[in-house]
């Protein structure tokens, strides 16, 4: 789980500077960021609720899109320096996070592919034969013993209380760091420069 | 308690905005209930009275959740995460403005968009798995 986080936060805060771009962008631009945005939020929702990177290709084809879409955008006008810096360091995470789940994932197909009778399932181990075709050693996880990804057994055996600690400290740094990366991309947004012009005091519920 | 990451969360967030609260009354002297220019906390932070109370009941609530059980942090959590994440998104929007009655200021939208991704956050990725009175007693805990 500790390791999904990052990605999901990353995509949280994506999501939100999406979203303040599109309230100052055209009418079409807008429908199309604002989708992007709430496809963002959907994803790290769905990884939060999975403890793990959920469509790790996703991840990556989507994290590159936003890369080379925030630079599209930053020369073209609609987003400004800082809103790109945000968008382009939250969406290259997403992308590396997504690669690392699918590297991980293929480290743990690669045993999983000899059978429980030791018989080669896969060609695609080539570490566990030797020439001839006989195993190399017994496998020592059989496939009825894979853990799925994101449980506990796949971030580690730390006792409960320090995994929870763990947990709890890595989330508070890395939402810290989120938000200060996202807030002064909101601040920077259209949006967030000309939705209300500062210093009016015309319209305001000042002693409710 | 220290099993649980929603309570850990809510005990030390919720004694921290208690103490924040507390301590906003320090420099707010003279300032006006729902000023929009308020008092510097820790040199850094923005208040005014309404907004150190408004610290105060959302700490005593994270705390009093915290200590009583799994369930309450995780409800308290979530609903806090989302009233904190509506003022941070809404707080950069109302700068400089009348609306602002809680004196927020950039430091303030920053510490509350981090609030909410962690209580949001810890609210529904861990402690899955709560039982009928609120304990969190299954093997993955986040």
């Amino acid at each position: 789980m500790i390791a999904a986080l990052w990605p999901a936060l990353a995509a949280l805060g994506a999501g939100l500077v999406l979203f303040a771009t599109a309230a100052g962008a055209p009418a079409v631009l807008a429908l199309l960021l604002g989708g992007a945005a709430a496809a963002e939020l959907l994803w790290a929702l769905a990884v939060l609720r999975a403890g793990r990177v959920v469509a790790p290709r996703g991840a990556v084809a989507g994290g590159a899109i936003g890369v080379l879409g925030a630079g599209f955008l930053l020369l073209t006008g609609p987003l400004a320096l800082v809103p790109f810096v945000a968008l382009f360091i939250f969406h290259w995470s997403i992308a590396i996070a997504g690669v690392v789940a699918l590297r991980r994932g293929a480290d743990r197909r690669a045993p999983a592919r000899v059978g429980v009778d030791g018989q080669l399932a896969d060609q695609r181990a080539p570490a566990e034969v030797v020439a001839g075709g006989q195993l190399a050693h017994q496998p020592r996880v059989s496939a009825a013993r894979i853990e799925p990804a994101g449980s506990a057994a796949a971030v580690g055996t730390l006792p409960r209380s320090r995994s929870a600690g763990s947990f709890t400290l890595v989330l508070v740094a890395e939402a810290l760091l989120v938000a200060a990366i996202a807030t002064p991309a909101l601040a920077a947004s259209e949006a967030g420069e000309f939705a209300v012009p500062h210093g009016t005091f015309g319209h305001g519920h000042a002693g409710h | 308690m220290k099993n649980s990451p929603n309570r850990i969360v809510g005990v030390i967030f919720g004694a921290v905005y208690v103490l924040v609260g507390l301590l906003g009354f320090a420099v707010t002297g003279g300032v006006g209930f729902v000023a929009t220019e308020g008092g510097l906390l820790l040199g850094i932070f923005e208040v005014n009275p309404l907004h150190n109370i408004a610290h105060l009941l959302i700490g005593a609530v994270l705390l009093l959740a915290g200590l009583a059980n799994v369930r309450a942090a995780k409800g308290a959590n979530g609903t806090v995460g989302a009233v904190y994440l509506l003022l941070g998104i809404v707080g950069f929007f109302i700068a400089d403005t009348a609306a602002n009655i809680l004196a927020l200021n950039t430091a303030d939208h920053i510490l509350h968009l981090a609030s909410a991704l962690v209580l949001l956050v810890v609210a529904i990725a861990a402690d899955k798995r709560v039982d009928g009175v609120g304990t969190a007693h299954a093997r993955p805990v986040v």
